[in-house]
């Protein structure tokens, strides 16, 4: 039987960082949950806007002084249909006009708008929406016209914030994490000073001595994590049911493990720069 | 076997407290290391044992310029160094049986092999019922015995004993000196600090004497 940690250090040392891991995992798988829902629904949100042109056929003339008639929308949308109809970048269009009860307009009997939704190919030249605002603008002066681009600009920098924001708890963590594994190391390597100069002296070698503290060091990280990530998966999978997560939600279950390698790895570096220099006093 | 040539010691750049030590010590040689207290006995062992560096000046133990060496080939030698403390340095929180065991498990002996190399030497030292203790339930000629156990189970190349019979009775000394004669006997070279003067006398062997730091005589 090769020499155990525990000759070197205490079962019981470590046993608090146990309770840390699974806090900081928890944190992490938290975070990871955040940064895959932040995705998932931003996909979500701009997959069903970005390949759609809205236009409004409104009330008023391009003054915005004059009302039109009834007749006058119902001429002006036939036109926009016209004109679009065959345009090879439009997959369908879809027209819709609320009933006049539906408008808060209707005490004073405005005419309902039209309103046309333009679904085009997600193959398109890339300034189809232009070129089709432009006609119809040319056209009818007075319809409005709505492309998305705003709005998934505005979408994707609430996004990208939100990315950064995830991303940096979980950076937050592991340095937390990082900071009080190298405390506890280099606490415990005072504490048993006397047992490793001994058996420094009898022959271990320096990366002997760090695999040690790194075999007990991962045991304690494995075992704070396991449990951290059996609790995240009872909270997150009827919360992922009732957010009707698609096959994001796969990736969120692989990243899982991640977490734990993650905690190994940055744990068995921080205790190999600790202990290596802590040893380099001795010859 | 280990050879010095002028070496000095000094501590986080104070005075040197070894200066100048020259010494050959062959492969199965026996020698006495005498001083006074403070004159640099305990550096002097420190530097056989590979605890310090020369801070200058050349030592070669086993063919090896332990300076040059890299860690990985100093912890080697230190492997066959075998060492007893005059404070024993057994760990507190290991039985008698683990403190024993530790050099062959730094060395991945086999768990048979150690259970039987710890039985012989516990038996011939006489600690055969105190396995399972704690040092701390040990008297302190108990304790020195365990030290004694560790640092001769691996058959070192070379033993250093820092008054190794200091806390024995005289039987038990006896005892010792005739284990450390057998060891030398089978090659172990040893260096044996020690005040014992009638040890000395009984068991005639060269003495290595130092005095402020220097090696005076052989």
């Amino acid at each position: 039987m090769s020499l155990s940690s525990s000759t070197v250090i205490p079962s019981s040392t470590f046993r608090h960082i146990s309770i840390m891991v699974f806090f900081m995992a928890s944190l992490m798988g938290f975070c990871a949950f955040g940064l895959i829902s932040v995705t998932s629904i931003i996909s979500g949100w701009t997959n069903d806007i970005t390949d759609t042109i809205t236009i409004e056929i409104p009330a008023f003339d391009n003054t915005n002084k004059t009302i039109l008639s009834d007749k006058d929308i119902q001429s002006q949308t036939q036109y926009v249909i016209d004109l679009i109809e065959n345009d090879p970048a439009i997959i369908n269009l879809k027209s819709y006009r609320p009933d006049a009860s539906e408008m808060i307009d209707d005490r004073f009997n405005i005419p309902a708008p039209v309103f046309l939704t333009l679904y085009l190919h997600e193959n398109r030249a890339n300034n189809t929406e232009q070129r089709i605002a432009k006609s119809i603008k040319k056209s009818v002066p007075n319809a409005i016209i709505k492309t998305p681009t705003e709005w998934i600009k505005n979408i994707q920098s609430t996004a990208t914030t939100l990315y950064f924001v995830f991303i940096g708890l979980m950076i937050c963590v592991l340095i937390v994490t990082g900071v009080v594994v190298a405390g506890v190391v280099r606490t415990q390597l005072v504490a048993s000073k006397e047992t490793i100069q001994l058996i420094h002296l009898c022959g271990a070698s320096a990366s002997r001595i760090t695999n040690l503290f790194q075999s007990v060091i991962i045991k304690t990280v494995i075992k704070g994590c396991i449990p951290s990530l059996i609790i995240i998966a009872f909270i997150i999978t009827p919360l992922a049911a009732y957010l009707q997560f698609d096959g994001s939600l796969l990736l969120y279950w692989l990243s899982l493990p991640m977490i734990i390698i993650l905690f190994i790895v940055l744990s068995a570096i921080v205790t190999l720069m600790t202990v290596t220099n802590a040893l380099r006093d001795m010859p | 076997m280990i050879t010095a040539q002028k070496i000095g010691l000094r501590y986080d750049g104070g005075p040197e407290v070894i200066n100048d030590a020259s010494f050959h010590l062959e492969e199965g040689s026996f020698h006495y290391l005498t001083g006074p207290s403070g004159s640099g006995k305990t550096s002097l062992m420190r530097m056989l044992h590979v605890g310090k560096l020369p801070s200058r000046g050349v030592m070669r133990i086993f063919g090896s310029d332990i300076t040059a060496a890299s860690r990985g080939e100093r912890a080697k030698i230190r492997r066959k160094i075998g060492v007893i403390f005059q404070n024993y340095r057994l760990l507190p929180h290991l039985s008698v049986f683990d403190n024993i065991a530790l050099p062959l498990r730094l060395a991945d002996a086999p768990e048979p092999k150690i259970k039987q190399a710890v039985t012989d030497i516990v038996e011939w030292i006489g600690l055969g019922d105190n396995l399972k203790s704690k040092p701390v339930f040990l008297s302190g000629g108990q304790q020195q015995r365990a030290a004694i156990a560790r640092a001769v189970i691996t058959k070192p190349k070379f033993l250093l004993a820092d008054e190794p019979t200091g806390n024995l009775d005289d039987a038990m000394g006896l005892r010792i000196m005739a284990l450390f004669e057998e060891l030398n006997r089978s090659g172990t070279a040893i260096v044996l600090a020690t005040h014992n003067e009638a040890m000395i006398d009984r068991f005639p062997h060269p003495v290595l004497k130092i005095k402020d730091g220097a090696l005076i005589s052989t």
